[in-house]
């Protein structure tokens, strides 16, 4: 290909790939699409911008700051208390299931919060010992000492 | 001839030693207890709330009531039983002191709530013999949990109280059976020359603080009181500055002093007893500003203010029972309520006088003379009467 095409091709090229930047001729197109326009501009006067109608309001301005500095003083207060929640927890809590049932816890428990205490720190108790329901029949033990899979009834 | 009697002797041995290997129920009701305990499944926090209304008479028993109890109904057997036992020793070792385990308690007080739900079952079918039985059983549990300490005391105390509740309700439909309501009243007279004293709870706790309260018990205090991890070290601190055997000596004359004076104004009528009570309280409060060794008697001294005003309401719930039969009883027999209130009657223990009576067009109230300071009302007694 000679120098001559190439640069007809590199035109041909430019002038279907790279149009260039596109400049809009406002003028133009108002005189061309005057109906268009009128009726954009109408439009425009019958919503005025919300946004910055309310912003340019002084009480709205003062509602919007107040409303943040609320917030802001609401979730530092939470975090404080979150802060201050284990200092209250008491001793009782961390003794040994089997001493949270002697004698004087229950009767601290008793003075604490009466029967209802006293019901609450045994079920806790209870609990961290990990005691559970069993109703098991001796056909039951002997099914399970004879190393039989519990349910089936093999005696 | 002589093998012949030797084979005899020993016969008459073995199934006489067979009798008494195999023997049931055993002579120790906690064995039953404890068995019970171990195939109990306990109700959840909704069915013991159920089970509360059941027992004031807020709700009748549901399906959900009848399903907690089936799936007890072994439980529920074995602590009948256990109920019909003479000796109850629950292997507590009390030389262990402040230490002392009282792990039955806790399950303790809800196999005496589905005890009293069973009864309201047999009385809704109308069965109400049966009913009475199993609420009578509740007062034999109170029996059983003894008077070793005070939280058993309570836990006892409050099996009375619910056994007198279902038995109140239930002593309307009962009301033209003459036979039933004396029984029950020799029933209840029996039990009541059996009753634990909350009195004696509150001594034997004293005599086992008193004796448990050296270095080592007091720090056991500390750590076991509501006082905060700071207070606690503080406290600790305190100990560890303090010459000990002399510290501890001043904790124990101190607890001992203000304990006695408890069990002194405990024995006051009750409204005296309270004020008195009250007064010690807050002079053991303020001491315990001053002098370390009072922050101990502090932390141990029993809600004995509580406990005064519990045991006084029990003791007046049954007395109000026991009048109530009588009064039924009398209606039986003249065929007409009485007028007034016959004299003899069990009294109001708030006040120490014979409770207030009144007709009213469904049967009649009894009504006490004094104040339940607790809950700042009178305490007062419904009974109706069916046509």
């Amino acid at each position: 290909m000679n120098e001559r095409n190439e640069k007809w091709l590199d035109e041909q090229l430019k002038k279907t790939i790279d149009s260039g930047k596109v400049k809009f001729d406002s003028e133009q197109w108002k005189q061309k699409y005057s109906a268009e326009y009128q009726e954009l501009i109408s439009r425009a006067a019958r919503h005025p911008n919300v946004q910055r109608f309310l912003w340019v309001r002084p009480l709205v301005r003062v509602a919007a700051v107040i409303a943040i500095v609320a917030f802001v003083i609401l979730l530092t207060h939470r975090q404080s208390d979150k802060r201050v929640e284990p200092t209250v927890v008491t001793f009782v809590e961390d003794r040994s299931p089997a001493m949270m049932m002697s004698r004087l816890s229950l009767m601290l428990a008793y003075n604490r919060g009466g029967l209802d205490a006293v019901d609450e720190q045994s079920k806790k108790a209870f609990k961290l010992l990990g005691q559970k329901n069993t109703n098991v029949s001796i056909g039951e033990l002997l099914n399970d000492k004879n190393g039989k899979q519990p349910g089936k009834k093999d005696l | 001839m002589r093998t012949g009697i030797k084979s005899g002797l020993i016969c008459t041995v073995i199934l006489v030693a067979a009798g008494q290997v195999f023997a049931y129920p055993p002579d120790n009701a906690a064995v039953l207890y404890y068995k019970a305990f171990l195939i109990m499944e306990e109700p959840n926090a909704t069915d013991v709330n159920l089970l509360g209304q059941l027992r004031k008479g807020e709700i009748g028993v549901n399906d959900r009531i009848r399903h907690c109890l089936e799936s007890n109904r072994k439980a529920i057997k074995e602590i009948v039983t256990a109920t019909q036992i003479k000796n109850c020793d629950w292997g507590l070792d009390i030389s262990e002191g402040l230490g002392t385990l009282l792990p039955h308690l806790g399950k303790f007080r809800s196999c005496a709530k589905l005890l009293g739900a069973d009864g309201a079952v047999f009385a809704e079918k109308g069965d109400y013999r049966t009913a009475l039985e199993r609420w009578l059983a509740l007062c034999e549990m109170d029996r059983h949990i003894g008077e070793d300490t005070l939280v058993t005391r309570l836990i006892g105390s409050a099996c009375d109280s619910m056994a007198f509740d279902y038995i109140r309700g239930v002593l309307p439909k009962i009301s033209n059976d003459c036979e039933m309501l004396e029984r029950l009243r020799v029933r209840l007279a029996d039990i009541s020359t059996r009753s634990p004293s909350m009195r004696a709870a509150i001594g034997n706790d004293a005599a086992v603080w008193s004796n448990s309260l050296n270095k080592e018990g007091i720090l056991d205090v500390v750590h076991n009181s509501d006082l905060s991890r700071e207070d606690q070290n503080k406290a600790e601190l305190v100990l560890r500055q303090q010459d000990n055997n002399d510290f501890c000596i001043r904790v124990v004359e101190y607890y001992k002093q203000v304990i006695s004076r408890m069990q002194i104004a405990y024995d006051l009528p009750y409204p005296e007893a309270k004020q008195k009570l009250e007064e010690i309280y807050k002079e053991a409060e303020n001491t315990a500003r001053e002098k370390p060794e009072a922050v101990i008697t502090k932390v141990l001294l029993p809600a004995t203010n509580r406990v005064l005003t519990i045991d006084t309401r029990n003791k007046t719930q049954f007395n109000a029972v026991l009048a109530g039969i009588e009064i039924y009883i009398i209606k039986i027999k003249t065929g007409k309520l009485p007028d007034e209130l016959p004299a003899g009657l069990p009294k109001d223990m708030f006040s120490g006088k014979d409770f207030l009576y009144a007709k009213t067009g469904a049967g009649f109230t009894l009504t006490g003379q004094g104040k339940d300071l607790d809950k700042d009302i009178v305490q007062k007694y419904e009974f109706k009467v069916t046509k």
